[in-house]
């Protein structure tokens, strides 16, 4: 894996479209739709994949294989998405902070209010309407895996509040998904 | 189980994941499954949650729209042949490091960029290598001096040069220019947050490499042309 990893970064580097193509091809949909659920904004996740790959093509000089393309890649798109959300919400702080001081807890329930097996489009849709701040703890670590260590390394916050940020995230899609049909999201 | 080993419905999110993930401690475990018996609404936000995570982790990944990987394309091919692409479209075509000959005061600015591997190269392929381990830090810093001192001195051969430029190439130029400095903000916006942060020095690096070669391919080419005379663009 490593070796064939090796050998495209180098023909790729060589000029080789083909392989700049099979580059693009084995992870633009991994890294799209963490971008897209990072963002919330599709505009943006496809600016933001333009450019980790256009920056993927002028760092691929120094790829020495110690960790795979895939992971490689993975960790520009991570770095280059946070570094444009931390733009965002330095120039949005003020309207997201209050935004977020405004939200009311979610009413306890007796008994579950969600589906054992929740739609995949619902889901999507409601990512899409969280807060940036704990959108992206809960993309990391519900999404992507991320153990509460890595999210608070990656956003730069403590492990205590990447768990409170995800169980932030956790509730609001509760309660935008309680009861939620397919057809009453998508009018959304 | 005593006061202190119960657990509180807001301390019980602490605890969530690892108990999800059967990570938690025989301790913990314990005090989880004690709450869940006697509180009214946590085992449903513990149902609710399992299926939200469960969701979440089932999400596959989205193809991006065919136009992206074709906008993709065509940054990457203007940005290979970055310094024939320059005189290409500009007209010309380069006598290579001989046209600065002329200028004595940068002479001794390309063995200083020389010894940094970067004249001559392409700078979409030719990133400066970070070297890993406890030097790493100084390295960065002696390069990224090197660099300043080169741009500074190469800006002032580049401003004497200007004016034997045409508006239309200066503009351009200056277009450039303006793109680098902000990728250079960027970067040291990101080392102010982390300063030892590996990826972020690379960026200001070559950023600064791709600033140095831009200022040098401005030289150059009004090195190519006869003091006095206009360029004339295709």
């Amino acid at each position: 894996m490593r070796a064939d990893d090796l050998e495209l970064a180098r023909r790729c580097r060589e000029g080789d479209a083909a392989a700049f193509e099979t580059l693009y091809r084995d992870h633009a949909g991994r890294l799209f739709g963490l971008l897209m659920r990072m963002t919330g904004s599709a505009h943006d996740a496809e600016d933001l994949l333009q450019d980790v790959f256009v920056q993927a093509h002028r760092k691929l000089a120094g790829f020495r294989g110690e960790s795979s393309l895939g992971t490689w890649l993975y960790r520009l798109a991570v770095n280059h998405c946070l570094d444009h959300l931390r733009g965002k919400h330095s120039r949005m702080a003020r309207s997201t902070d209050s935004l977020d001081a405004e939200d009311a807890p979610e009413p306890a329930a007796a008994a579950p209010v969600l589906p054992e097996a929740i739609a995949r489009i619902d889901l999507e849709r409601a990512i899409a309407q969280l807060p940036a701040g704990c959108r992206a703890a809960f993309v990391l670590h519900d999404v992507e895996g991320l153990d509460h260590r890595e999210v608070g390394e990656a956003l730069g916050i403590s492990e205590g509040t990447s768990k409170s940020q995800v169980h932030k995230a956790r509730m609001k899609l509760r309660g935008l998904l309680r009861g939620v049909t397919r057809g009453a999201l998508e009018a959304v | 189980m005593n006061d202190d080993q119960m657990l509180t419905c807001e301390r019980l999110v602490d605890a969530l994941d690892d108990y999800l993930d059967g990570q938690a401690d025989a301790r913990t475990r314990t005090a989880v499954e004690a709450h869940l018996e006697g509180c009214p609404t946590c085992p449903a936000l513990l149902a609710d949650v399992r299926a939200i995570r469960g969701a979440a982790r089932a999400l596959t990944p989205i193809e991006p729209p065919a136009d992206v990987w074709r906008r993709v394309q065509a940054r990457v091919h203007l940005e290979v042949p970055v310094r024939e692409s320059w005189l290409e479209r500009l007209g010309l075509s380069t006598r290579g490091w001989g046209a600065l000959q002329p200028l004595g005061a940068v002479a001794g600015l390309v063995l200083v960029v020389s010894s940094l591997a970067w004249v001559g190269t392409r700078l979409a392929v030719a990133p400066p290598p970070v070297a890993d381990g406890s030097g790493a830090h100084a390295e960065f810093q002696l390069a990224e001096a090197e660099y300043t001192d080169a741009i500074a001195r190469l800006q002032e051969a580049a401003d004497a040069a200007g004016p034997r430029l045409d508006a239309l190439t200066n503009a351009t130029l200056q277009s450039s220019i303006d793109d680098i400095d902000s990728a250079i903000g960027d970067a040291r916006e990101a080392l102010a947050r982390e300063p030892g942060d590996a990826l972020s020095q690379e960026n200001l690096l070559e950023a600064l490499g791709s600033k140095v070669a831009l200022l040098q391919d401005t030289v150059s080419l009004a090195g190519d042309i006869e003091p006095g005379t206009e360029v004339q663009n295709p």
